[in-house]
C-alpha cells in the first residue's frame, strides 16, 4: 500500500522548492558545489541532534541537555587521542576516541531518562540539571582550554568528503533513513509513538513506558555525542564553552518546523531533516544577500511561530 | 507567614537558612555590608524574573524568553540613559512589556504552545537587541542619575534594586493570594478547559502572566544596564533556565496550579547564595574550584533539590 | 407556550461540513426538569454547549425569558442565570474547595481584594445544603470523585441560576448521594428554578423528571411528559424501533448463554488486599463463565481488576493464576500470562489518540507481532482486518488514526486490542459505558461468543439487567470486601441491589 504523504511534509517540501528556486535567482554561485558543501555540514549537527530531539519530543519530552552531551563528548576525544596511550597505539586510540565519548554521551543519556522515567522528574527539570553542570565537566575536562590537535583520520569525519558532499552531511542523511525505519518498522518505534500519545494507555496495554524513555534519551544523547565530535573534527579543536552552545534551541526548532507536536504522539523523522535544511537554506538565503546575523534571528523566529501555527491549524 | 507554610514549601526556607547561618559561621566576611549589598544587588535581577516566570507557570505555561528580553531592556534602557532615569527606567520596562505582549498575542490569540511561542520571542528578541545595539555593549550616560539605581544603596546597606525587586514581589504576592485575576491564574494552570466552563476571564488573566513576566524580564534589564553601567545585548543567555530552576526550587510544579511567589524568592536566593558561598570557600584557600567547577556544582545541587522533592512528593501524589 | 422559560428553535449545528444538529427544538417551562435523552451522537452535548455558549449554532433562534439571545461565552450564560454541570468533572482538583465554590463570583472587600472569610461562609452554606461535611480549605482534589461531583452541584446551584443544566450529574454517585441530589433538585424546582437533565439512567429520568425531548442523530423526535412514557418507549424512541421488537429479543445482547459445566478455574483470588480501598477480595473463575462484579461507586470493583491486573501492589493475599508459578507483578506480566482488562475510561486508559485503527489494535500484541524488535506489517494488517470486520468496526481505512472514531467504535477497537491477544481471562470494566444503544448490543454478542470458546470473562458493571442477564454468577462488593455470591439463573434485580445496599448475603 502506497502512503499517502503527510500534508504537512509536502508544504515543507514546497517551501523548500520555493527557497532553492529563489536562490538560483538571487544568490550568486548558489549552485556551486562548495556552497552546497559549507551548507551540508553546517546542516547536518543541527540534523543529527534533531533527529534525536524529535524522538524525545514523541515520547511527549524535551532534552535541554544536548548541547552539554555535544560539549562533553566533543572535550573527550581529543583528550583520547591525545593521550600517551592512544598515540603509542594509534589504530586503538582512534576507536577509542571515538567510541567512549559516545558511550559517555551515552550514560548522560541514562541519567536524563532515569531521571524522567524512574523518578518521575518533569523532563525540562530533568535535562536543565545536564544542561547546567554538563557544559562545566566539559570544562573542568579541558581546564577551559581551547584544545587544539592535528589528526586527519578523526578530523575526516567532520572535513571528509564523500562524493563530493562533506562526510557528516552522509552521516545525517543516513541516521535519517535509519531512524525513520526505527520509527515506522519497529516495535520500539510503535512503542515510542504509544507512551507519547497516551501514556497510561500504554501502560495497560503491556508497553514497558520506563524502558521506552530511558532508551529514548540514551539515543538523544549518542546522537548529540556524535554531533558534538564532528564539531570538534570539523574544527580542529575543542571548545568546551561553545560547542553545541543554543544547540537545544535549534534541534527544537528544526523539530518542530519539521512537524513534531510538543504534546507527543508523533515522530517526523524525514520533516525534521527538512525542517533543519529549511532553517539553515533561509539564514544561508538572507546572510548571502547581504542581510545581517540579527535579522536572521528574527526571521527564524517568524519561521517557528508560523510552523507552530500550521500545525495548530492542522490539529484542530 | 502561615499561609507561606501551609502551601508545603517549608523545605526552601529550611535550606536558605541553614545556609545563611553555615555562612556566617564559617566565613568571617559573609555577612559583611559588602557581601550583603553585592549579593542582593546581583540577584535583584533573578528574584524579578524569577516571580515574573512563577506566575506564568501558575498558568502551566512558560517564558523562555527572559533573558533575552532581558538583555533587549538593558539595551534600550542603556541608549535611553542621557535623558535619565525616569525616561530610560519606563523606556526598558516597555521594551519588556512589548516581548510580553507579543508573547500574549501569540499565545492567547494564535493558541500557540507556550514553550515554541516564547522560544520564537527568545530570539526576536535577540535579534532585536543585537540590530539595535550594532552588536556591540551600549555604555550608559554616567553624567545623569540613571546609574543611582543600580549602583546606589540606601543607608550604604541595601541598594535600591533590592527594594523596587521587593515591591514586584510583594504586587505579585498581593495578586495571587487576593485578587480574583490570581486565583484565575492558578485556576487555568489547574485545569484550563473548567476554568473557562467556570466563566473565569481566562484570556485576560493568560494575557496578564505574559504581560507580567515581560514587564519583569524589562526591569531586569534595567537593573543591569544601570548597575554594570552598560546595555548588554549579549546577556542573559540561561537566565530563563534560572529563573525556572528558582520557581520549581521553590516547590512550585511546572504544570502550574500551584505555586507561591515567596517561595520562589527563597529559591531564586538560594541559588545566588550557592554560588556566593562557592565564593568564599574559595576565598579561604581551603578548596580552589575554577569556574568551571562552579557550573557542576549549581547543577548537583538542582539535582538534590528535585530528588529531595520526589521523594517529598510521593506520598501526596495525585488522587 | 408563551410561559416558556427558553425555546430554541430551528437550531442547526455542523462540524467541518458533517451536521450534528438538524432543526432541533427544546422548550423548557419555568420550574420544570426536563430531560434530554438520546444515544450517544444524536446531539445532546452539542446542544448544551450551543445553549451555554460554548459553540455557536450555525442556525435557529434561541428565546430566553421571553427575548431573542445570542449567548456567546460561558460567562455570559452564566450571567444571564444559565449554570452548567458539564459530565466530565470541570473544577479545578489543585485549588480548595472554596476556591471552586466562588471562583469568578469571589466576594471582594472594599480594597477590591478577595473576601475570604466571607467566601469561607458561603462555602460552608452551600456544603450545608448537601449535608457534605468537609474541611474547604483542602485541595478538592484530595476528595473522592463523587464529593468532587456535589460541590460541582454546588457550585452551580450556588448561582441563583434560573436555569441549571446537568450533563449526567450522577455518573460517579452513589445511591444515597442520588437521593440527596434529587432532594436538591426538587427544592430548586421548589423554588421556581428549571432543571434539564440529561442522563443514561432511564429510571433516573422516570423519577425525577417532568418532560423530556428525544433526540436522535442530530434531530428532535419528540417532546412529551415522562408519565405518558414507559421506559420501553423511551428505549425505543431512542433506537427508533419498535418497543415490540426489543420486549421479544431482551433487553441486552449478553442473555441466552449457558454455562460451560465443569470448567477449569483459571484465577483463584484469596484475601486479596491493596492500598487503594481494596480490602479483601476472594474470588474464582473458571473457564467459559462470566463472573460480574456488583457494587456501589466505590465499593471497590475497579480497583479488585487493577489488582488481578497487576496495576496495584497486593498488601494482603494471593492471587493465583492456573499455570503459572510467580505472581504478576505489572500489566505487561499479566497479558503474557493471558489477562486482559478493558478499563472503564477510554479516553485516558485507552486509546492513543493519534495512532492509527491498526496501532491501537494491535499494541498489546506487539511482542508477539515482531521479531527481532521488526514489526510483521504484513501479518499485522490481516490479523487487523479480521477483526475489523468480526467486530463490524465502521472506519474508513485500518490507517484512519482512532481519535476520528466515534465512541462505540473506538471501544470496538479496544476491545479487539485485547480479544487479538486470546486471553484466558478478560477483565471488562463498564465496557458499554458511554457507547450508544446499538454499539452496546454488538460488544455483548461479542463477549457472549468469546465466553463459548471457552474465555473467562470478569464483567464489572454498573447496568443490573448486563449483569443480571448476562453474569453467571455474581459477586457482591461493599467497601472493599466481596461479601456474596449470587448465582444465576434466578437472580433478580431486587436481589441484587438488596445484596449491595444491605449487609451480606442476601
Amino acid at each position: 500500500m502506497i502512503r499517502r504523504l503527510d500534508p504537512r511534509l509536502s508544504g515543507l517540501l514546497v517551501a523548500l522548492a520555493v527557497l532553492v528556486v529563489l536562490n538560483v535567482a538571487i544568490t550568486p554561485n548558489f549552485l556551486n558545489l562548495q556552497t552546497m558543501a559549507v551548507n551540508v555540514s553546517q546542516v547536518a549537527t543541527i540534523a543529527i541532534v534533531a533527529l534525536g530531539m524529535t524522538l524525545v519530543i514523541a515520547s511527549g519530552g524535551i532534552d535541554l541537555s544536548v548541547g552539554s552531551v555535544m560539549a562533553v563528548a566533543g572535550a573527550l576525544a581529543p583528550i583520547i587521542f591525545l593521550s600517551d596511550w592512544a598515540l603509542a597505539n594509534p589504530g586503538l586510540g582512534l576507536v577509542a576516541s571515538i567510541v567512549l565519548p559516545l558511550l559517555v554521551a551515552a550514560v548522560c543519556g541514562l541519567f536524563n531518562g532515569a531521571l524522567i522515567a524512574l523518578l518521575g522528574v518533569q523532563p525540562i527539570i530533568a535535562t536543565l540539571i545536564f544542561f547546567i553542570s554538563g557544559r562545566g565537566i566539559a570544562q573542568v575536562l579541558t581546564n577551559g582550554n581551547l584544545q587544539t590537535f592535528t589528526n586527519p583520520d578523526f578530523t575526516w569525519i567532520g572535513t571528509g568528503r564523500i562524493l563530493g558532499l562533506p562526510v557528516q552531511g552522509w552521516i545525517a542523511l543516513s541516521l535519517t533513513v535509519v531512524l525513520a525505519l526505527v520509527v515506522r518498522r519497529t516495535i520500539y518505534g510503535r512503542y515510542l509513538l504509544s507512551v507519547g500519545g497516551n501514556e497510561r494507555a500504554a501502560v495497560l496495554s503491556g508497553v514497558p513506558v520506563a524502558r521506552v524513555k530511558i532508551a529514548t534519551y540514551v539515543i538523544t544523547a549518542t546522537l548529540a555525542g556524535l554531533a558534538g565530535m564532528i564539531v570538534v573534527a570539523q574544527n580542529s579543536a575543542s571548545d568546551a564553552a561553545r560547542i553545541g552552545q543554543l544547540m537545544e534551541l535549534d534541534a527544537i526548532a528544526a523539530a518542530v518546523v519539521g512537524g513534531a507536536a510538543l504534546s507527543g504522539g508523533r515522530a517526523p523523522i524525514y520533516g525534521t531533516l527538512l525542517g533543519a535544511v529549511f532553517i539553515q537554506l533561509m539564514g544561508y538565503t538572507l546572510i548571502a544577500n547581504g542581510i545581517s546575523d540579527e535579522m536572521t534571528l528574527i526571521v527564524t523566529a517568524a519561521i517557528i511561530a508560523i510552523a507552530v501555527w500550521l500545525q495548530r491549524g492542522r490539529r484542530s | 507567614m502561615r499561609a507561606v507554610l501551609r502551601e508545603g514549601h517549608l523545605a526552601v526556607w529550611v535550606a536558605l537558612v541553614v545556609l545563611i547561618l553555615f555562612g556566617v559561621v564559617r566565613y568571617e566576611n559573609f555577612a559583611s555590608a559588602y557581601n550583603l549589598s553585592s549579593f542582593l544587588g546581583y540577584n535583584s535581577m533573578f528574584v524579578v524574573i524569577s516571580v515574573g516566570m512563577c506566575l506564568v507557570i501558575m498558568t502551566g505555561g512558560i517564558d523562555l524568553s527572559v533573558g533575552t528580553v532581558a538583555a533587549l531592556a538593558s539595551v534600550v534602557a542603556a541608549m535611553l540613559s542621557p535623558h535619565g532615569l525616569i525616561v530610560a527606567l519606563p523606556g526598558g520596562m516597555a521594551a519588556g512589556l512589548a516581548a510580553g505582549m507579543l508573547n500574549a498575542a501569540m499565545i492567547t490569540g494564535l493558541r500557540l504552545p507556550p514553550f515554541m511561542a516564547t522560544l520564537a520571542t527568545m530570539l526576536a528578541a535577540k535579534g532585536t537587541a543585537l540590530w539595535l545595539a550594532d552588536n556591540r555593549t551600549v555604555p550608559v550616560d554616567w553624567a545623569t542619575d540613571f546609574t543611582a539605581l543600580g549602583m546606589n544603596k540606601v543607608a550604604n546597606l541595601l541598594p535600591w534594586t533590592i527594594l523596587v525587586a521587593l515591591i514586584v514581589v510583594v504586587a505579585a504576592w498581593v495578586i495571587v493570594a487576593r485578587t480574583s485575576l490570581g486565583r484565575t491564574v492558578l485556576a487555568i494552570g489547574g485545569n484550563a478547559e473548567a476554568a473557562h466552563l467556570m466563566g473565569l476571564k481566562t484570556g485576560r488573566a493568560e494575557v496578564f502572566v505574559y504581560i507580567f513576566s515581560g514587564a519583569c524580564a524589562g526591569l531586569a534589564g534595567v537593573f543591569l544596564a544601570s548597575g554594570y553601567g552598560a546595555g548588554q545585548p549579549l546577556e542573559g543567555a540561561g537566565w530563563e533556565l534560572a529563573a525556572i530552576a528558582a520557581v520549581v526550587v521553590g516547590g512550585t510544579l511546572l504544570t502550574g496550579g500551584m505555586g507561591s511567589v515567596p517561595a520562589t524568592v527563597a529559591g531564586a536566593l538560594l541559588f545566588g547564595l550557592v554560588f556566593n558561598l562557592l565564593n568564599f570557600e574559595n576565598g579561604r584557600g581551603t578548596i580552589s574550584l575554577s569556574a568551571n567547577w562552579q557550573s557542576v556544582i549549581r547543577g548537583l545541587f538542582l539535582l538534590i533539590v528535585i530528588l529531595l522533592q520526589t521523594r517529598l512528593a510521593q506520598p501526596a501524589a495525585k488522587t | 407556550m408563551t410561559d416558556a422559560l427558553l425555546q430554541m428553535t430551528g437550531i442547526t449545528k455542523s462540524f467541518g461540513g458533517v451536521p450534528a444538529l438538524t432543526n432541533v427544538t427544546l422548550a423548557i417551562e419555568a420550574g420544570e426538569v426536563h430531560s434530554i435523552v438520546g444515544q450517544n451522537g444524536a446531539g445532546k452535548s452539542t446542544l448544551i454547549k450551543i445553549l451555554t455558549g460554548v459553540y455557536r449554532r450555525d442556525g435557529g433562534t434561541v428565546r430566553w425569558q421571553g427575548r431573542d439571545v445570542d449567548l456567546r461565552s460561558p460567562r455570559e450564560a452564566q450571567g444571564a442565570g444559565i449554570a452548567t454541570i458539564y459530565q466530565e468533572l470541570t473544577l479545578v482538583p489543585q485549588r480548595t474547595v472554596i476556591e471552586n465554590i466562588v471562583l469568578g463570583y469571589e466576594p471582594r472587600t472594599r480594597l477590591g481584594m478577595i473576601d475570604w472569610r466571607t467566601a469561607e461562609a458561603r462555602t460552608r452554606e452551600v456544603l450545608d445544603r448537601f449535608g457534605i461535611d468537609l474541611d474547604p480549605r483542602r485541595a478538592l482534589g484530595s476528595y473522592p470523585t463523587a464529593i468532587q461531583q456535589l460541590v460541582a452541584i454546588g457550585r452551580a446551584a450556588s448561582m441563583d441560576a434560573k436555569l441549571l443544566i446537568m450533563d449526567e450529574p450522577t455518573s460517579s454517585l452513589d445511591e444515597r448521594e442520588v437521593e440527596v441530589l434529587f432532594g436538591v433538585i426538587r427544592q430548586l424546582k421548589a423554588q421556581g428554578t428549571s432543571v434539564i437533565y440529561v442522563s443514561h439512567f432511564l429510571d433516573e429520568i422516570s423519577e425525577i423528571c417532568d418532560g423530556v425531548t428525544i433526540l436522535r442523530d442530530g434531530r428532535t423526535i419528540g417532546a412529551a411528559r415522562i408519565a405518558d412514557l414507559t421506559k420501553l418507549d423511551l428505549i425505543a424512541a431512542m433506537l427508533g424501533r419498535s418497543a415490540e421488537d426489543i420486549r421479544n429479543a431482551g433487553m441486552t445482547e449478553l442473555s441466552g448463554s449457558g454455562r460451560a459445566e465443569g470448567g477449569a478455574v483459571v484465577l483463584e483470588a484469596k484475601g486479596v488486599a491493596t492500598d487503594r480501598r481494596l480490602r479483601k477480595l476472594d474470588l474464582t473463575l473458571r473457564t467459559g463463565e462470566i463472573v460480574g462484579l456488583a457494587g456501589l461507586l466505590g465499593s471497590g470493583r475497579t480497583e479488585a481488576a487493577r489488582a488481578i491486573f497487576g496495576m496495584d501492589r497486593l498488601s494482603a493475599g494471593t492471587v493465583r493464576l492456573a499455570g503459572q508459578s510467580s505472581a504478576v507483578t505489572s500489566p505487561r506480566a499479566a497479558i503474557a500470562a493471558g489477562l486482559a482488562f478493558l478499563s472503564e475510561d477510554r479516553k485516558t486508559e485507552g486509546i492513543i489518540p493519534d495512532l492509527s485503527v491498526r496501532e491501537n489494535l494491535t499494541l498489546a500484541l506487539l511482542p508477539r507481532l515482531s521479531r527481532m524488535g521488526i514489526v510483521d506489517e504484513a501479518r499485522e494488517r490481516k490479523i487487523v482486518e479480521g477483526f475489523v470486520q468480526a467486530l463490524g468496526i465502521k472506519a474508513a481505512h485500518m490507517d484512519q488514526p482512532i481519535r476520528e472514531l466515534s465512541g462505540g467504535n473506538q471501544q470496538k477497537v479496544l476491545l479487539g486490542r485485547w480479544l487479538a491477544i486470546e486471553p484466558r481471562l478478560l477483565i471488562l470494566d463498564e465496557p458499554t459505558r458511554g457507547v450508544d444503544v446499538g454499539a452496546k448490543r454488538e460488544i455483548q454478542a461479542i463477549i457472549r461468543q468469546k465466553v463459548e470458546e471457552g474465555c473467562a470473562v470478569l464483567l464489572i458493571s454498573s447496568e443490573f439487567e448486563e449483569l443480571i442477564e448476562g453474569a453467571h454468577d455474581i459477586v457482591v462488593m461493599q467497601e472493599g470486601r466481596s461479601v456474596s455470591r449470587l448465582s444465576n439463573p434466578g437472580v433478580t434485580e431486587d436481589q441484587l441491589i438488596h445484596a449491595m445496599a444491605a449487609g451480606g448475603a442476601a
